[in-house]
C-alpha cells in the first residue's frame, strides 16, 4: 500500500512542437495540502490536465493507491476518485445545490423517478461533513462565490474523491471567505484527501501548504515541505536563473512631457485607487499577475470599463472618457488581450481591419476613397513586415504574429499620441516577436507613449523604462529600468507592496 | 478568372443555382421562355426583392428583422386609406411621406429595443412585428381605400418593353450594393456583425450602426408596401402575411440562401438578389407546372437547406 495517494511518474507532454512537460514525477499524500506553483506556461496546469483526463500524457504512469490507472477522459478520472475545481465553476446555476452536487448520479425511487427528499438529505450530509450551513433547497445562482466554491469542494467529496485539485481557489475570495475555504480545506485534509493547489498567490501558499511543489519551463524545480523554504527561496526557485535569449532593442535615454496622467482611479471590485504617469517617449511596462487589474485599468482609461472615481488627463487636458469613439478622438490607441475576440473582425480582409479605426478620415461624402485607403494601408502593412498572400487576404488566414500585426496596424494608422498594449507578444513567433519589440521603441523614438502590459517577466524588464506593478487592483510598486528585475517584480506582483 | 471565382465562391454557388433552376423551367415548364413570363417572375420578384435588400443590412449586422411584414401591412393599408383614392398631389404626397415616416418609427423601436434594451433581434421583432399587426388592425380589418390613381403608374407602367418597377428594383440593388461595399456605413455594418466587440474596440458607435441597419430595413418594407398598393390599388391589412410565413420568413429565406451568415458579418445584397429570384423562379415554375402543394414545400426547404449547408461546409474549409 503506497504511502502516496496519487504518483504521476516520468509524465511528458508536448503539443505540436511545443515541450510542455518534461519527464515530470509528482506524488501527493493523503490528507496534506500540496501546492503547486510556477510562472505561466511552467506546465503545471498541464500535468493537473493530464491528472484530471482532459489530455493523455505522452509518456510516463499514473498510480493511485498504488495501483496503475488509465485516465482516458475527465468522467473515467472522476470515476477513479480524482475531482478538480475550475478557476472557472462547473455549477449550473439555475438549479438547486442538491442538484449540482449529484448531477449525474441522482438520487432515485424505485421506478426511476427524481426522489428529491433524498437527495437532499445525502447533500445535507455532505455539506454538514464540510462544516457547511448551505441550504441544499438554494439556487446556487444565488450563492456568492465563495459558497458555489463550496458546493464544488461538496461535490468532489460527496464523489469519493481522493485527490481534490483546486485551480487557483482564491481569484475571487475575500479575506473572510478566504478563511473558509481553508476551514473546509482542513475538514478535507481529515478525511484523508489529498489536496492539490494551484495558486499564484504565494503569500497564501504560506498559510494553507504542508508541501510545495515548483514547476519552470516543463520540469519540476524541487518539491519540499513548506517549512524548509522561505518567501524569498521561493520566488527565486520560480525565476531561475534568466538568460535572455531575446533580443530588446535598446532604451532610450531621453523622455518627454507628460502624455497621461491617471489618478485615483476606481472601479468596483477591480481598481482601487490607480494613479500613475506616462511620458511622451516612454515605454511603461505593467506587471502583475493574471486579475491583479491590468486589463481593467487598459480598459477604464480607453472607456471601455466605467470607472466611479478619479480622472484621466491627457496631455494636459483633462478627459472625460466614456467610450472607445471618445478615447481614440482624444488620440488613445488600444490593442487588446485577445485579437481574435476583440482586435479583429475575422470575416474581413486584411485592408478592411486595417482601416478600420481610421474610416473617417479617409472618405469623401460617406464613400471610402479606396485609393487613399490602398496606400496608407499598404504602406503600413508593408512597414511591419506582414506576410500575406495579399491585402484581401480574410485576416482569419493569417498565423498569428501576422494577425497582431494587423491589429497593431490598424492604430499606427490612427497615428496616436498614446497606445495601450495589452499582452502584444502573446502567441506571437520569436521572429515576430522581435520585430514588435522594434516597432513599440520606434514609436516611442518618434513621440508617442506607450503603456505595455505584459505576463512575460522577460518582456517587461526587456521593454520597459519604468515598471509599474499591480497587485489586487492597485499599483503595489514601482521600479526604474536598473531596480527591475525579475525577482522584484515577481516578488510584489505575488505578496504586494510590502511583504 | 479563376481567382475571381474562388473569392467569391458563395455568389458564383447560388447563381449558378439559380441557372440551374431557370434551365430546369425552361425544359419542364410549358411556356416559361416566353417574355411575358419572364416578365412576370420578375415582377413578382420586385415586392420581395425590396424587402430582402432590407433585410440583408440587418442580418449582416448581427441582427434580424421579424417585424417586416407587419411594417408592409401597415403602410399599406394607412396608405390607401388616408389617399382614399384622392388624385390631389397635396394629399397623396403628405400621406406617403407620413406612412414611411411611420415605418422609419418601427426601425427606430427595434432599434431600441435590441440596442438599448439588449433584447435579443428575433424576439424583438417579432414582438414589434405583433404590436404592428395589432396597430393595423385597429384601423381597419379589410382592405380599405383607394390610391390615387397615378400612384398606380409606379407598378403598373413601363419604360418601353421594361416595367418601371423593375427598373426601381435594380436601382434599389445597385444603390444598396454601393452603399455596403463603398461606404463608411456598409463597411461599419459588417465589422459590426462580424464581431460587436472589436467594432466597438475600434471606435465604432455601434448603437447608430444597428439604428441605420434596422432604419433602413423598414424603410425597405414602406417601398415595398407602396409598390404592392399601386399593384393592387387598394390597401389590405394582411398583405404583408399573418404568421411571418410572407414576407418575414421569405426575405429571411433569400439572404440566407444567397450566402449571408445568419450570425452576420460576410455576404451582400448580390447574393441576396439570387436568393427572391430564386424565390420567384420556383414559384413561377410550380405555377406553370402544377405542382403539389406537397411538393413545392419539400423543394423550397430542401433549396434552404441545401444552400446554407454548403455554404457551412465552405467557411469551414477556408
Amino acid at each position: 500500500m503506497s504511502e502516496y495517494v496519487v504518483e504521476m511518474r516520468g509524465i511528458s507532454k508536448s503539443f505540436g512542437g511545443v515541450r510542455a512537460l518534461r519527464d515530470v514525477t509528482f506524488r501527493s499524500r493523503g490528507g496534506q495540502v500540496h501546492t503547486v506553483v510556477g510562472q505561466n506556461g511552467a506546465g503545471k496546469s498541464t500535468l493537473m490536465n493530464i491528472l484530471s483526463g482532459v489530455y493523455a500524457p505522452d509518456s510516463g504512469e499514473i498510480l493511485l493507491d498504488g495501483q496503475r490507472v488509465r485516465l482516458a477522459s475527465p468522467h473515467e478520472a472522476q470515476r477513479a476518485g480524482i475531482s478538480i475545481i475550475h478557476q472557472e465553476l462547473n455549477l449550473l446555476p439555475d438549479l438547486s445545490v442538491a442538484a449540482n452536487v449529484f448531477m449525474g448520479r441522482e438520487s432515485r425511487h424505485r421506478f426511476g423517478l427524481l426522489d428529491f427528499r433524498e437527495q437532499s438529505r445525502r447533500a445535507q450530509e455532505v455539506l454538514a461533513r464540510l462544516g457547511m450551513n448551505i441550504d441544499p433547497a438554494e439556487r446556487v445562482g444565488n450563492l456568492s462565490v465563495a459558497q458555489q466554491q463550496m458546493v464544488e469542494i461538496a461535490k468532489a467529496l460527496s464523489l469519493n474523491a481522493r485527490v481534490v485539485i483546486m485551480d487557483e481557489p482564491s481569484a475571487t475570495l475575500g479575506a473572510a471567505e478566504l478563511e473558509r475555504l481553508f476551514e473546509v480545506i482542513s475538514a478535507l485534509k481529515e478525511h484523508g484527501v489529498a489536496v492539490i493547489y494551484i495558486s499564484h498567490r504565494l503569500g497564501e501558499i504560506f498559510q494553507i501548504a504542508d508541501w510545495v511543489t515548483v514547476f519552470r519551463d516543463g520540469v519540476i524545480v524541487d518539491s519540499l515541505a513548506i517549512t524548509g523554504i522561505d518567501r524569498t527561496s521561493l520566488v527565486r526557485m520560480m525565476i531561475g536563473s534568466s538568460s535572455f535569449t531575446e533580443q530588446f532593442p535598446p532604451r532610450s535615454a531621453s523622455v518627454g512631457a507628460e502624455a497621461l496622467r491617471v489618478e485615483h482611479l476606481s472601479c468596483a471590485q477591480v481598481l482601487s485607487d490607480v494613479s500613475l504617469v506616462v511620458h511622451t517617449g516612454e515605454i511603461v511596462g505593467l506587471a502583475g499577475l493574471m486579475g491583479s487589474g491590468r486589463t481593467e485599468l487598459a480598459q477604464a482609461i480607453f472607456g471601455v470599463r466605467p470607472h466611479e472615481s478619479g480622472s484621466i488627463t491627457i496631455a494636459g487636458k483633462p478627459a472625460r472618457i466614456r467610450r472607445p469613439w471618445s478615447a481614440i478622438g482624444r488620440g488613445l490607441g488600444y490593442l487588446p488581450e485577445s485579437r481574435k475576440e476583440e482586435g479583429l473582425v475575422m470575416g474581413l480582409s486584411v485592408t478592411q481591419n486595417v482601416a478600420l479605426a481610421s474610416l473617417k478620415s479617409r472618405q469623401r461624402l460617406g464613400f471610402i476613397t479606396r485609393n487613399a485607403e490602398r496606400s496608407a494601408v499598404s504602406g503600413t502593412v508593408a512597414s511591419l513586415n506582414v506576410t500575406t498572400p495579399s491585402l484581401s487576404q480574410e485576416v482569419e488566414r493569417l498565423s498569428g504574429g501576422n494577425q497582431q500585426k494587423v491589429v497593431i496596424a490598424k492604430w499606427l494608422i490612427c497615428k496616436p499620441d498614446l497606445i495601450i498594449f495589452d499582452e502584444p507578444t502573446r502567441g506571437v513567433d520569436v521572429a515576430a516577436k522581435v520585430e514588435i519589440w522594434r516597432l513599440m521603441r520606434e514609436l516611442a523614438d518618434r513621440g508617442a507613449a506607450i503603456l505595455m502590459i505584459s505576463s512575460e517577466i522577460p518582456e517587461i524588464i526587456g521593454m520597459s523604462d519604468r515598471v509599474l506593478v499591480m497587485h489586487r487592483g492597485r499599483i503595489a510598486g514601482e521600479l526604474s529600468a536598473d531596480q527591475a528585475s525579475e525577482e522584484a517584480i515577481l516578488t510584489i506582483a505575488s505578496f504586494g507592496g510590502s511583504h | 478568372m479563376g481567382k475571381f471565382l474562388r473569392a467569391h465562391v458563395e455568389v458564383v454557388t447560388i447563381y449558378a443555382l439559380l441557372v440551374v433552376i431557370a434551365a430546369v423551367g425552361a425544359v419542364g415548364a410549358p411556356h416559361f421562355l416566353k417574355p411575358e413570363n419572364l416578365l412576370n417572375i420578375l415582377l413578382q420578384s420586385v415586392a420581395l426583392g425590396l424587402v430582402a435588400i432590407g433585410q440583408t443590412f440587418v442580418i449582416l449586422g448581427g441582427g434580424i428583422d421579424l417585424s417586416v411584414g407587419a411594417t408592409i401591412s401597415m403602410v399599406a393599408v394607412y396608405s390607401s386609406g388616408l389617399m382614399a383614392g384622392s388624385p390631389a398631389l397635396g394629399v397623396a404626397l403628405p400621406v406617403l411621406l407620413l406612412t414611411v415616416c411611420m415605418a422609419l418609427v418601427v426601425g427606430l423601436l427595434n432599434s431600441q429595443l435590441v440596442s438599448r434594451l439588449h433584447i435579443t433581434p428575433f424576439i424583438a421583432t417579432m414582438a414589434s412585428g405583433s404590436l404592428v399587426q395589432g396597430v393595423v388592425l385597429m384601423y381597419t380589418k379589410r382592405p380599405k381605400g383607394r390610391i390615387s390613381p397615378w400612384w398606380g403608374y409606379f407598378a403598373n407602367g413601363t419604360f418601353g418593353p421594361v416595367p418601371v418597377a423593375v427598373l426601381f428594383l435594380i436601382l434599389a440593388i445597385v444603390a444598396a450594393h454601393f452603399l455596403l461595399t463603398r461606404t463608411v456605413m456598409g463597411r461599419y455594418i459588417f465589422a459590426t456583425g462580424g464581431s460587436e466587440r472589436s467594432a466597438r474596440l475600434s471606435g465604432i458607435r455601434t448603437e447608430r450602426v444597428i439604428l441605420f441597419t434596422y432604419l433602413f430595413s423598414s424603410f425597405m418594407a414602406a417601398l415595398s408596401a407602396l409598390f404592392l398598393i399601386s399593384r393592387m390599388g387598394v390597401g389590405d391589412p394582411q398583405v404583408g402575411g399573418l404568421n411571418y410565413d410572407l414576407y418575414d420568413l421569405n426575405s429571411i429565406a433569400a439572404v440566407l440562401v444567397g450566402g449571408t451568415a445568419l450570425t452576420g458579418g460576410v455576404g451582400g445584397v448580390i447574393g441576396t438578389v439570387a436568393g427572391f429570384i430564386i424565390v420567384s423562379l420556383l414559384n413561377n415554375i410550380f405555377n406553370l407546372v402544377g405542382v403539389n402543394t406537397f411538393y413545392q414545400w419539400i423543394i423550397r426547404g430542401l433549396i434552404i437547406l441545401g444552400a446554407v449547408a454548403v455554404y457551412r461546409m465552405q467557411r469551414k474549409r477556408a
